[in-house]
């Protein structure tokens, strides 16, 4: 360095004092300036690393007790399910079941250190099916055993059904439009004060099966080619495929939020049923309803090859979830009932 | 010690403390680029492919158990010999099951094998409180490195699901095999036919970065 130069020189007694300190001075002055940014060097770095930190989530278990939710009302549909067919006791076997579900899923939680209950009350429901394809007749001999005419109340006084499929061919000759709601095969839901929701299944003269639904949004018609048809009518599909009109029960049945004690009660019946041919089942949430309040209390006792019977069944679960980490306190009460209209 | 004063010494006094800092910041920057792992360096220890781990262990346990595969793993059990229908050690799998028509072969080939990540997966049998659950390996890949990752599910298995064989077996059709609660040896023990829940048994993922 030129400007700085160690070593006598000429008038260095005058200012010897002064040249010594300016040295260190220097020395100080740079150490200082290197100090000062280390410290911002590190600030820095902290910064950036708190930021880093602070991106990495702050999820409290919230995402973990969506999906306990989730997983148990799935298991514990299947096992309903599962349950309404496979006990005859279905409703005092399905709480054994739920019971027994509860403590597994609780024994495998605290492992984790979740704090998780799972328990419900079943509804008490019959489930109503003709598992043979035959006629959509109770009985063989039907038309000569009642006065009733072609017409026969399959359930009285239930308020919510679920899981109605039917698959449905036509016997006979083809119908002629005009004289549908007098001759063609006719499912009518009837409450006390609404007015009925019909669905129609015939063959027109085109050869294709027609269904049609006759609600409060008015008649609405579809037609599917084929043997015949598969109707989900809980779920509104036909064949498989959603179709808007097929609403179950619309206007009659009281949407699912209402619950217990205040829900319309309406009837379920066939008209005309040996114009068709096939299966259905469906469970309704009125304990035993059609073989003590039908019109016909032996329709369901008379045991005869292919007719329909009615057995007890769960109809849906109202489940208590608890979910507790140490982060997150989660219950809730949900409302387990597959293949109900709205859910 | 003698230093001349000259009118422009000033300058250079600050010009050489700037020399001075420059170089130490130099220095500085070296040394970080040479040794430091901070949060953001890329790592098998990398906290993010960590979190990414578990996330890709959640999801395939998510979706498997969605489609069924994941029960149709648990299910393709070979009750004779008792080890799961195709293992490769012992009585299960020492990687990535061989034979592409086992229900788990895709999901975890894509998931996992193909990137170089190692998975184990555990079944474990639910226990009392204070007892310790029983554990069935269902793929053992070795021990899991301290970064790595873990994902559970609970699976409920019921007396009248049947046993598949992947080999064999049409997995689109109806299955043949014996039920659940007629199997004698199978890894969980669960509850007769007189029942309709076997048991929950709880599926375990533990990936890491090879």
């Amino acid at each position: 360095m030129a400007a700085v130069s160690i070593g006598p020189g000429p008038g260095s007694g005058d200012r010897g004092a002064d040249g010594t300190d300016r040295g260190q001075l220097i020395i100080i002055t740079g150490l200082t300036l290197a100090v000062i940014l280390v410290a911002v060097v590190l600030l820095l770095n902290t910064a950036i690393y708190t930021e880093n930190l602070a991106t990495r989530g702050v999820d409290a278990g919230g995402t973990e007790a969506a999906e306990f939710r989730e997983a148990s009302a799935a298991d514990v549909s299947e096992l309903l399910v599962r349950t309404n067919w496979s006990k005859p006791d279905a409703v005092d076997g399905f709480g054994g079941e739920l019971d027994r579900y509860g403590e597994s899923i609780a024994d495998h939680r605290t492992h984790e250190g979740v704090i998780a209950r799972v328990s419900g009350e079943p509804t008490e429901g019959t489930f109503i099916a003709q598992d043979e394809a035959r006629s959509f007749e109770p009985t063989s001999n039907y038309h000569n055993g009642t006065a009733d005419g072609d017409e026969w109340t399959l359930v009285e006084g239930t308020t919510r059904t679920r899981a109605y499929t039917m698959d449905v061919g036509i016997e006979g000759d083809s119908m002629n439009e005009s004289n549908v709601t007098s001759d063609a095969f006719r499912l009518r839901v009837a409450g006390d004060d609404a007015t009925d929701w019909d669905l129609y299944v015939y063959q027109p003269s085109d050869g294709d099966i027609t269904v049609r639904v006759d609600g409060p949004d008015g008649t609405q018609t579809v037609d599917q080619s084929g043997e015949s048809v598969e109707l989900n009518l809980t779920a509104g599909t036909v064949n498989g495929e959603p179709w808007e009109p097929l609403s179950w029960a619309a206007g009659v049945e009281d949407d699912a939020d209402i619950d217990d004690g205040e829900r319309n009660e309406y009837a379920i019946s066939y008209a005309n049923g040996d114009t068709v041919s096939g299966t259905y089942e469906f469970v309704i949430d009125t304990p035993d309803g059609a073989a003590t309040n039908g019109s016909d209390s032996a329709l369901y006792s008379e045991s005869e090859d292919g007719s329909p019977y009615a057995v007890e069944s769960v109809y849906d679960v109202h489940l208590e979830l608890r979910h507790h980490t140490p982060e997150l306190r989660y219950e809730d009460r949900i409302r387990v009932a597959p293949g109900e209209r709205d859910a | 010690m003698f230093i001349e004063h000259l009118p422009d010494r000033g300058q250079a006094h600050t010009l050489e403390a700037f020399v001075a800092a420059l170089l130490l910041i130099t220095g500085l920057i070296f040394a970080t680029q040479a040794t430091a792992v901070t949060p953001l360096s890329a790592s098998t220890s990398n906290q993010h492919i960590e979190n990414q781990g578990e996330i890709a262990a959640a999801d395939l346990l998510a979706t498997t158990k969605e489609r069924g595969d994941l029960k149709k793993g648990l299910l393709a059990w070979n009750g004779t010999p008792g080890e799961f229908t195709g293992a490769t050690n012992a009585d299960h799998f020492s990687g990535l099951m061989p034979d592409p028509a086992h229900p788990l072969h895709d999901p975890l080939n894509e998931a996992f094998d193909s990137r170089q990540v190692a998975f184990n997966i555990d079944i474990y049998d639910h226990a009392e409180p204070g007892e310790s659950r029983s554990r069935q390996r269902l793929v053992d890949m070795g021990e899991p490195s301290d970064n790595a990752a873990t994902a559970s599910t609970r699976l409920a298995l019921y007396t009248d699901d049947r046993l598949i064989d992947p080999e064999e077996d049409d997995l689109d059709g109806p299955y043949t095999g014996s039920k659940l609660g007629e199997t004698e040896n199978y890894f969980v023990d669960g509850e007769g036919t007189e029942h309709t829940l076997y048991t929950v048994a709880e599926v375990r993922i533990t990936v890491w970065q090879l």
